[in-house]
């Protein structure tokens, strides 16, 4: 397990937590805040109980329905990542920026009637940052970089068991699905990257073997379970993972890119001792 | 979880029933925060001649939601279609159906309609839906909504290219 230090923990609380205050910009820029949703009324639940708990309690409710009470939920939730920035030690600051930030995902997910994934796996990375001995964040830090190769390789397995990656046509499938709004609104003029996608759909064994391609990144994750040995190769693939998605059919998790800090502390180059300036191992 | 158990032994019982659950929520394909299914885009496609598409009129005028961002976007479409899908089926849920079935034996009527109020949507809520989203398009188009309608309609592909039909109204509001 790799050697983390007080100063290391504190470091790595500055690098997550200022990547979520950039996430919260974005969700801002998008009009995605609480206080931005203007007290919305359908909500989805499923059969997760975090969610019902949320909505029971009357939480949920009770901040969204007062855009006061929705400013002040917003402000605090910036605030708090914001001081963690910039008082590093303090445990408990952590505890309820992670508390704020997890409320608001759940809310938006309900609001939005879609358990979307594109946040919560954020949720799961701050975890090791509410614990208090440095040994238990080791332990959580590491546990969590098993839950981000379980999230990739099981992706690639769900592909594999249900079929869909030797389907022929599936690729085109994605493209369609994800462009056919574009292609048929008036008025709307397809980029040169937009018109270079669609036309793929004219060499359909092309796109195919550029999902297989993606798919077999996905499924590289599984190998992460065995050796820590390719754990730099793993986050170079995840951030082209992402990349190529994002090109190919629109679906941007560019938030999850943090993820890939588990990743860190087994690459060759010491870039943990460097960021706490020192040489830990 | 060798060195976890070396370690610490809580937090290797806490791994090993977060493991557990884990293969649960997989085999039963449910998905209870922490525990996700990750298959987007696992199922088998192919390309259709029909993709069904919901769209939303202001004022008399189709909205144009691609150039929005995607996220976006999805706060606008995606919460129309589970209006869509509650309407189809008189606002009928699985949590619904779990509430008034089978918690009926632990709670007072009384307490199944105040959970079913927190958790679940009813038709009352139709109205109140096309008001929140009038003034939510409202502010992201930076329009005064006098008449808002959502609907449905198809994207037939034709020879490679598609075409908009069959226009179905679902709801419409007009705000005084």
């Amino acid at each position: 397990m790799y050697p983390f230090n007080k100063i290391l923990i504190e470091r790595l609380s500055q690098i997550v937590f200022g990547w979520l205050i950039l996430v919260v910009l974005y969700q801002f820029s998008n009009s995605l805040l609480i206080s931005q949703l203007e007290s919305p009324v359908l909500i989805r639940v499923d059969l997760d109980p975090i969610y019902w708990l949320l909505h029971l309690s009357g939480l949920a409710n009770f901040l969204t329905s007062n855009y006061l009470v929705a400013v002040l939920f917003d402000s605090l939730l910036f605030i708090s990542l914001i001081a963690v920035v910039l008082i590093p030690q303090k445990q408990w600051l952590k505890i309820i920026a992670s508390v704020l930030f997890t409320t608001y995902v759940i809310m938006l997910n309900s609001y939005m009637c879609w358990h979307y994934h594109n946040l919560v796996p954020l949720v799961m990375l701050l975890i090791p940052f509410c614990v208090r001995s440095i040994q238990n964040f080791g332990i959580w830090f590491a546990g969590i970089r098993y839950a981000v190769l379980f999230i990739y390789g099981s992706a690639a397995l769900w592909k594999l068991y249900r079929g869909s990656v030797f389907n022929p046509g599936q690729m085109n499938w994605m493209i369609e699905y994800n462009y056919m709004d574009r292609m048929v609104q008036e008025g709307y003029a397809l980029s040169f990257w937009e018109n270079g996608i669609v036309n793929l759909m004219n060499y359909p064994a092309i796109a195919d073997a550029i999902l297989i391609i993606g798919i077999g990144i996905e499924a590289c994750f599984l190998i992460g379970f065995f050796t820590k040995r390719f754990d730099f190769v793993l986050l170079i693939l995840g951030v082209v993972f992402h990349i190529g998605t994002t090109a190919l059919v629109e679906v941007s998790f560019i938030q999850l890119w943090i993820l890939f800090i588990v990743f860190i502390p087994n690459i060759p180059f010491d870039l943990f001792g460097k960021i706490a300036g020192r040489k830990l191992v | 979880m060798i060195e976890v158990w070396r370690l610490n032994k809580k937090l290797f019982g806490l791994f090993l029933i977060v493991i557990c659950l884990t293969l649960f929520t997989i085999i039963r394909k449910i998905e209870m925060t922490p525990f996700f299914v990750w298959s987007h885009y696992s199922s088998q496609h192919t390309p259709e001649q029909i993709y069904p598409r919901s769209y939303i009129r202001i004022n008399g005028k189709l909205i144009n939601l691609v150039k929005l961002p995607r996220s976006t976007r999805e706060m606008i479409q995606i919460p129309i279609e589970q209006l869509i899908f509650l309407k189809e089926r008189n606002f009928k849920t699985i949590p619904k159906h779990i509430v008034e079935n089978k918690l009926n034996t632990i709670l007072s009527a009384e307490n199944i309609d105040f959970v079913k109020s927190r958790i679940t949507n009813s038709d009352e809520d139709t109205q109140r839906f096309m008001h929140w989203l009038a003034r939510y398009v409202g502010k992201i188009y930076e329009l005064e909504v006098k008449e808002i309608e959502i609907g449905r309609f198809d994207i037939r592909f034709v020879d490679g290219e598609p075409k908009k039909e069959s226009y179905r109204v679902i709801e419409k509001l007009t705000i005084s």
